[in-house]
């Protein structure tokens, strides 16, 4: 079973996203519910914020996809060859790591010693930490795809 | 409202969220979902540390039971209030006691590792 949605770049739109998320997987047991939400909000947030329209549509995609045994979570958005590298360097680092949990607490160490940094540059590590979802990504210029996946089983 | 507690601060309600204080317990409902927490949620927290610090409390609650959902700009949030809380002195200026249940996978995860960022200011209690 697949659930598409086209997600304008504009935040209420997040919102909408969440709520198919648990529309999918409404029978299924909450602490996947619930980190699937997560995961799908996260990535949607990467799209609202640093997507950019292709061939004037100004929008990304999310897609939810419930397997036998597995759940993924797409994103897919054109973004600047910067942004992309940012997100491509980060994911490998996460898949490099040995200890996410480490990873983590090293990330908000770093954000507690820069108080007027905005960006929190979580969400990724939090889809592996939290959510135990696994990772991929891929771009070809101006699409980002990032996938997420985890065991439906767990 | 006397300022012996937290009481005197008035309710925040935005964005599904809804922040109460009540004597040295601060109660989170809903969910933490804006786009800039730094300018709609964080003054208000902000507020409610620099009472604790001018009472002064020694332990605040935070009660997040009811908090379902956070973004990771939200967790923000937390990093800061307890580096407030810690302060710069070997002295806390106060404890900061999370209220958390067990079966909400953020509230076990981040607020564990919260907890490894400054262990003398945060505790996690799971209900």
């Amino acid at each position: 079973m697949i659930r598409e949605l086209r997600v304008p770049l504009a935040w209420h739109w997040i919102e909408r996203v969440r709520d198919a998320v648990n529309e999918v997987l409404h029978d299924h047991p909450s602490e996947l519910r619930e980190s699937a939400v997560m995961v799908a909000s996260e990535l949607a947030e990467n799209l609202v914020k640093y997507g950019h329209p292709v061939d004037g549509e100004d929008s990304g995609r999310i897609a939810i996809e419930l397997g036998a045994h597995t759940v993924s979570i797409t994103a897919e958005n054109g973004t600047t060859r910067e942004e992309a590298a940012k997100v491509v360097e980060l994911i490998d680092t996460i898949n490099a790591a040995s200890d996410v949990q480490l990873l983590y607490v090293q990330r908000l160490t770093e954000m507690a010693h820069s108080p007027s940094e905005s960006a929190s540059e979580l969400g990724l590590l939090r889809i592996v930490f939290e959510g135990r979802f696994r990772l991929t990504c891929r771009y070809a210029h101006p699409m980002l795809r990032i996938e997420a996946t985890r065991s439906a089983d767990a | 409202m006397p300022k012996s507690s937290l009481s005197h601060i008035e309710r925040l309600s935005v964005d599904g969220l809804e922040i109460e204080t009540s004597d040295a317990r601060v109660v989170l409902r809903g969910k933490m979902t804006s786009r800039q927490p730094e300018a709609s949620i964080q003054p208000h927290i902000r507020k409610i540390h620099d009472a604790a610090t001018e009472l002064p409390l020694t332990d605040v609650e935070v009660d997040v039971t009811e908090l379902s959902f956070v973004n990771s700009s939200a967790i923000r949030l937390f990093v800061d209030w307890a580096m407030w809380a810690k302060g710069t002195t070997d002295t806390p200026h106060y404890r900061l006691t999370f209220k958390a249940k067990e079966g909400i996978t953020w509230q076990r995860m981040t607020l564990t590792a919260l907890t490894s960022l400054a262990p003398t200011v945060v505790r996690v209690e799971t209900v």
